[in-house]
């Protein structure tokens, strides 16, 4: 038999071997294709030297590995051909496999990059199989697992993981879950899974949310927190920059200036504020204020303070008075508290009424250039006791004087004694000047870093002239505009030195042309009164002006007001047009 | 607002109603109401002493002309009180207030008055 038989003999061999293997082992053993590949080898064995079939699993043996090698050697001389078929069988963990070290150590990485552990159960004997990045974090049982699950978790795993088990449904699922680690701190995990295989095999992919979570919820807190800082900054400012005057108004006898400093320290805005009111009866109210705290609810008590100020300013209050409203409004319950100083300036006299509500004492430089603090008419702050009776002090501001109302920024400063800011304050107030000058004067010589924590807020009023020139009043056509009108033409009188019977002459008269007015010129709509006062040659001329349509007065009334116009007059002329109606008054001084 | 108080009280038997404050077109309504309320309908009359008046002008003389006529028509008589030398008494002097009501210069003066004038009309 020469070599060619033994090889043909052996071919026959391996093909019978192949054959029985794909016939009768491979099926038991659960091998696919195993009968093709063994027939391939049959037809090709004679060239080659050398052929491996490798099967990678088998169905129901997933942790076996088989390969089946056979090899043909064929000698130079061909003397002993040797051939046979080496059948192996490995057993364990398919990953560990040889062919894809590289492939398994990769994928290892990568779990361990993506904090991703994997895990396979075995429902059916209850045991877990775990990649190694889960190695000492799960358990080796679904039992074991719950134990560290937190309880309100616990049902909802294990229902999810038995219903994977059934292998319904295929799809992956997904749950987060919170679990005791080693070290007993508390875990966030979430965990996708799917039937897989055979039923009662689950696998699994684990990821520990527990940092990323808490980074997330610290950020959006943050962020959160910084949104509302934000916008509660912002609310406030533009609630403050409201409450301020847009411009001081232009009252012609004072020279106004003022300057608003926000705080450096923090963001919040504080309760300083400040305002200009003109009084119907020609007199000049100056507020500064400042309200206890910071931010929104310091900003709404100063809409509070300013509305209900203007608002009692107005109608007539005097300053004493208008302060004790005020401090009735405080909600003392709510810890509402205030500092307000509150000055009116009658421009006919320079006659100055002032309250000082717990607030720094205003600064005043004469004409001549003496200098004081204003130290009377204090009170309590608004908002400390129920009833305080405020009472106002008084004083006078001569043409060139100059009065500086401020908050406490400027003055106090950490670790320096009031007494001497006063003192600087006092020094800044020597150069001359408008208010504009001192104003700046005043921060730079106080405050030359700008405004430390506190708010800064100043206004100035420097006298130009008193009101000394003709007098010119709009009323309302009614009968409350009466009252008004006396009070400032009398003081208006008495600034020109007018003699008191006189002017009491020249008011009564004044008053009747105004009440003319009021009752019989106009309809019920609103309208206005003008009057107007002048000296000029010796003679004071009062004119009254509407333009309401004449109408012939009821006899007994209309000529009781002319009978008393012509009694205290020393002429009266009425002319009346298409335009209204001028009452025209004289008086020989 | 214009303000005028009232006060009320009897001196020798004859009510006196003092007026202080302003009297205008704003409040003399007002104060005519106050005034008549406060006379009551059985004293031969009143006296309304604006000594502390500091304003009165043709409403308030109005609201004297209507409070005569509303006493006269009560049987009541009116004694104004106005003191000398001031704008009001030349007010009242201008508008002829003395045909309707007794215009004195002092309280005592309008309450002399009136005793007599009670005497006049007997008991």
């Amino acid at each position: 038999m020469d070599g060619f038989a033994v090889m043909a003999v052996l071919n026959g061999l391996i093909a019978v071997a192949y054959l029985v293997m794909a016939t009768y082992v491979a099926p038991r053993l659960g091998l696919r294709y195993a009968g093709r590949l063994a027939a391939t080898a049959f037809f090709f064995a004679g060239a080659l030297t050398h052929v491996e079939l490798v099967v990678l699993s088998l169905a129901d043996r997933p942790d076996w590995l088989v390969s089946a090698h056979m090899f043909a050697i064929q000698g130079a001389q061909a003397a002993i051909d040797i051939a046979f078929i080496l059948v192996v069988l490995r057993f364990g963990d398919l990953r560990r496999a040889r062919p894809w070290p590289r492939v398994v150590r990769g994928l290892a990485a990568a779990q361990h990059l993506a904090g991703i552990g994997a895990w396979e159960w075995d429902a059916t004997r209850d045991r877990f199989h775990v990649s190694q990045q889960l190695q000492g974090r799960w358990a080796a049982s679904l039992a074991e697992l719950l134990e560290r699950v937190v309880p309100e978790d616990r049902d909802a795993l294990c229902a999810g993981l038995e219903a994977a088990a059934t292998g319904d449904p295929r799809e992956p699922r997904e749950m987060v879950f919170r679990m005791c680690a080693d070290g007993g701190e508390e875990r966030m995990l979430l965990t996708r899974y799917a039937a897989r295989g055979r039923r009662g095999r689950v696998v699994g992919a684990t990821e520990d949310l527990t940092e990323r979570r808490a980074a997330e919820e610290s950020r959006e807190r943050a962020t959160r927190a910084e949104a509302m800082a934000e916008r509660e900054h912002r609310i406030a400012q533009t609630l403050q920059h409201s409450l301020l005057p847009d411009r001081l108004p232009d009252v012609g006898v004072l020279e106004l200036a003022a300057r608003y400093l926000p705080g450096g320290g923090g963001v919040e805005v504080g309760g300083d504020w400040y305002d200009v009111i003109e009084l119907p009866t020609g007199e000049v109210a100056l507020v500064m204020g400042d309200v206890v705290g910071r931010g929104i609810s310091a900003a709404a008590l100063v809409g509070k303070l300013r509305n209900a100020l203007r608002a009692y300013a107005l109608e007539g209050h005097d300053p004493g008075d208008t302060l004790e409203r005020l401090n009735a409004l405080l909600d003392r319950d709510a810890l509402e508290m205030a500092t307000l100083l509150y000055i009116v300036y009658e421009p006919e006299s320079g006659t100055v009424r002032w309250v000082n509500a717990g607030h720094p004492a205003p600064l005043v430089r004469h004409a001549d250039g003496r200098r004081e603090f204003w130290e009377d008419g204090r009170f309590v702050p608004l908002g400390v006791m129920p009833s305080v009776g405020y009472q106002a002090a008084s004083g006078t501001l001569e043409p060139g004087a100059l009065v500086l109302l401020y908050t406490d920024g400027l003055v106090e400063h950490a670790g320096v004694p009031l007494s001497a800011t006063q003192d600087r304050l006092l020094a800044a107030a020597t150069r001359n000047g408008s208010a504009d000058a001192l104003c700046d004067a005043t921060l730079a010589s106080l405050l030359p870093g700008g405004p430390c924590d506190d708010d800064v807020a100043l206004l100035a009023a420097q006298v130009t002239r008193l009101a000394d020139g003709p007098l010119t009043l709009e009323l309302s056509a009614r009968p409350a505009a009466l009252r008004e009108a006396r009070r400032r033409l009398e003081r208006w009188l008495s600034a020109g030195d007018v003699a008191p019977a006189l002017s009491a002459r020249i008011v009564l008269c004044a008053n009747e042309a105004i009440a003319n007015a009021v009752q019989h010129a106009y309809g019920p709509k609103d309208a206005l009164i003008w009057l107007s006062a002048s000296r000029a040659a010796g003679v004071l001329e009062l004119r009254v002006r509407d333009e309401g349509r004449w109408r012939e007065p009821a006899p007994e009334r209309r000529g009781r007001g002319l009978k008393l116009m012509r009694a205290f007059s020393d002429n009266v002329d009425v002319l009346h047009d298409d335009e209204g109606t001028v009452v025209i008054l004289r008086w020989r001084l | 607002m214009t303000d005028a108080e009232l006060h009320a009280q009897r001196l020798d038997g004859q009510v006196v109603l003092s007026v202080h404050g302003e009297i205008d077109l704003e409040n003399a309504g007002r104060a005519r109401e106050r005034i008549v309320r406060a006379v009551p309908s059985g004293a031969q009359g009143i006296v309304l002493d604006l000594t502390n008046v500091s304003h009165l002008d043709s409403a308030g003389v109005r609201l004297l002309f209507d409070l005569a006529r509303r006493l006269h028509e009560r049987r009541q008589e009116l004694a104004v009180v106005a003191p000398s030398q001031s704008l009001l008494r030349d007010v009242l002097a201008v508008v002829s207030l003395d045909r309707v009501a007794a215009v004195a210069e002092t309280l005592d003066e309008a309450l002399a008055g009136l005793r007599a004038w009670e005497d006049e009309l007997g008991p």
